[in-house]
């Protein structure tokens, strides 16, 4: 709702070098980042460490930034270019990189998925944050510690089927806002009826007792 | 000229931001989803349950243990005067600069007011104006910033945060679900006290079950770190370990009672003569200072006194978690043993006159804990030949001459 006035705050206190607005585009950005580059370097530490010197770059140049999106952009951006080279690099080192990281390596679009993929997690896992309840738990439990619907009720002390009753309404009200936000995400209607197929194909699958 | 990934990246944060895109825009973005038509890059997308899975396994996971270190280490970075870079500088460790503790906004607030005890009425029985009722649901939780939110069985269920754990309140029990596991030295603790006659029940961050009689206390992380699980108690808690996860323990009046994948029984009251800790399946060991450690076997109690002496029994074990079946119950056991039992979950004081009545043993119940303290005198007095009555929160007890 306020976004678009908490942004500009934001950047304004950024291009002035306080650091918390620093921190705060830190801690929003650094675990998507290093989850986009290790799809190319495969191990962390060489992931991390691209992204450390991203966002030594991204302070350096602070006063640059007129927008939160360039800042966003910017950070997209200047990781897959680093990624790129490391990839490069890595082709003279015996122990080599995998074929798919060299088709991610050579397509703009492949990578450009990989982006859209990650938002698409970070607004999923924002969105199971805003449940309560034994739905929440229920949502943890099963997609985050893939927990069976009985483990999940002897952890809980509820019954398999208000387990199941909590997962297909947090999986409904995960659905609903992806509808809800679907240009945001960049998601285009053909798309999003994909999505929803695949969804109800997998709820069907659990109704009738696949899982 | 800008790339197909840095126009559509930008593209794609416009939209994020809802922001109206330019006609140019609008053809890159409907040329590039018309050129994806051909199915290339489909699948992977579209199931939602593995999309939580893989986002949390990874980035969360990350967010909490590196995103400090790494703040930190990229602070250190940017102070520095300009040097070549050498080598892996995200290893040099730094202070924590920001402040650690994450306090979720809406959804959490505290319960103030009067925690009302549940009156029992005992249908067959007058309400007596001087009798004492039982113990009830009631706990107070202390945050790890501090704060106190006292809970009670009629609160209405709630959600609310700490760090990446999430603790829901509902009927006489919390239960703590976290993302992933602490590391590094930003431990949150919260701690869960009854008063006398509350007892409350725990579900820790791990699965782990805990009950708690009245007067009593556990401490513990919101999320365990991945080497050890490690809790402290006062008084009296029974335990039912999940046996998935690191080496369970439990600190207790400087021991440490080691569990693996088991259910027990600690009693450290202080105004007991001894800590007491009955095994009731699988296996625990009690480490003591400067003395051997102790191995239960199931159905085994190992009494330790103050100055470390141990000694090791098969007591009835029904008798000592029927407290937590919500019942009095007791083979042979002291008078005085149930008396101290029923100061704590009356929150009275028993006042014994004739002090030999405190070693005459009874087998008592099982009889439910939810009833007011005369149902239990008065079976006393008929069992026994005691007589008492009831002044505020003191019984005093007498022999009948």
């Amino acid at each position: 709702m306020d976004t678009s006035q908490r942004d500009e705050d934001l950047i304004v206190s950024f291009q002035r070098g306080v650091q918390t607005a620093f921190d705060q585009v830190f801690k929003t950005y650094w675990p998507k980042l290093v989850y986009f580059a290790r799809q190319f370097t495969t191990n962390l530490e060489d992931a991390e460490d691209i992204v450390e010197e991203i966002f030594t770059k991204l302070w350096n140049r602070r006063s640059d930034f007129e927008a939160i999106i360039n800042v966003k952009a910017f950070l997209y951006i200047s990781t897959k270019n680093a990624c790129l080279n490391y990839v490069r690099i890595q082709k003279y080192q015996p122990d080599q990189s995998s074929e798919m990281i060299d088709q991610l390596a050579q397509s703009e679009e492949l990578q450009f998925e990989k982006v859209k993929e990650i938002e698409m997690y970070d607004f999923l896992a924002q969105e199971v944050d805003k449940l309560t309840g034994n739905i929440k738990l229920v949502m943890i439990l099963a997609f985050y510690h893939g927990l069976k619907n009985q483990q999940i009720a002897e952890r809980l002390n509820i019954s398999v089927g208000s387990v199941e009753t909590c997962k297909s309404r947090g999986l409904k009200k995960l659905r609903d806002s992806i509808q809800a936000n679907k240009s945001r995400l960049g998601l285009d209607n053909w798309l999003l009826l994909l999505i929803l197929y695949y969804m109800l194909v997998c709820l069907c699958k659990w109704y009738f007792g696949a899982l | 000229m800008a790339t197909t990934f840095e126009r559509l990246v930008t593209i794609l944060c416009l939209k994020q931001m809802s922001i109206r895109l330019t006609k140019d825009d609008r053809r890159t973005w409907d040329d590039y989803h018309s050129n994806r038509r051909s199915g290339r890059f489909e699948l992977n997308e579209s199931k939602l349950e593995e999309y939580i899975s893989i986002y949390n396994s990874t980035a969360v996971a990350l967010e909490k243990f590196h995103t400090e270190h790494m703040q930190d280490a990229i602070h250190e970075e940017i102070e520095k005067p300009i040097q070549p870079r050498t080598g892996k500088v995200w290893k040099i460790i730094f202070r924590i600069a920001a402040a650690v503790l994450v306090i979720a906004g809406g959804g959490y607030y505290i319960y103030k007011g009067t925690s009302v005890q549940k009156e029992q009425v005992q249908p067959n029985q007058s309400i007596n104006k001087s009798d004492l009722q039982p113990g009830s649901s009631r706990a107070i939780l202390t945050l790890a910033d501090g704060k106190k939110v006292t809970l009670d069985s009629s609160d209405s269920p709630d959600t609310t945060m700490q760090g990446n754990t999430t603790i829901n309140f509902k009927q006489g029990q919390l239960v703590y679900v976290t993302l992933t596991s602490q590391r590094g030295s930003s431990l949150l603790y919260n701690t869960v006290e009854t008063p006398k006659s509350g007892t409350y029940n725990i579900i820790l961050p791990d699965g782990t079950k805990t009950w708690l009689n009245a007067a009593s206390s556990i401490r513990f992380p919101v999320a365990f770190t991945g080497d050890e699980r490690k809790v402290e108690i006062t008084g009296e808690v029974y335990f039912e370990v999940n046996h998935q996860g690191s080496p369970f323990g439990v600190e207790v009046n400087g021991l440490m009672v080691r569990a693996f994948g088991t259910t027990f029984n600690i009693n450290a009251y202080e105004d007991e003569k001894a800590i007491k800790t009955t095994l009731l399946e699988g296996k625990v060991t009690i480490e003591r200072k400067n003395n051997p450690a102790i191995t239960l076997k199931e159905g085994e109690q190992a009494s330790i006194t103050e100055n470390a002496n141990a000694t090791t029994s098969f007591p009835d074990t029904e008798g000592i978690i029927a407290w937590k079946n919500g019942q009095f119950y007791g083979e042979d056991i002291k008078l005085g043993s149930l008396f101290r039992q029923i100061e704590r979950w009356y929150d009275a004081k028993v006042d014994v006159q004739d002090k030999e009545i405190e070693e005459w043993e009874i087998t008592f119940g099982p009889i439910s804990r939810n009833v007011s303290v005369s149902t239990i005198f008065n079976y006393l007095r008929d069992a026994k030949h005691i007589t008492y009555h009831i002044e505020g929160n003191n019984i005093i007890v007498k022999k009948i001459k």
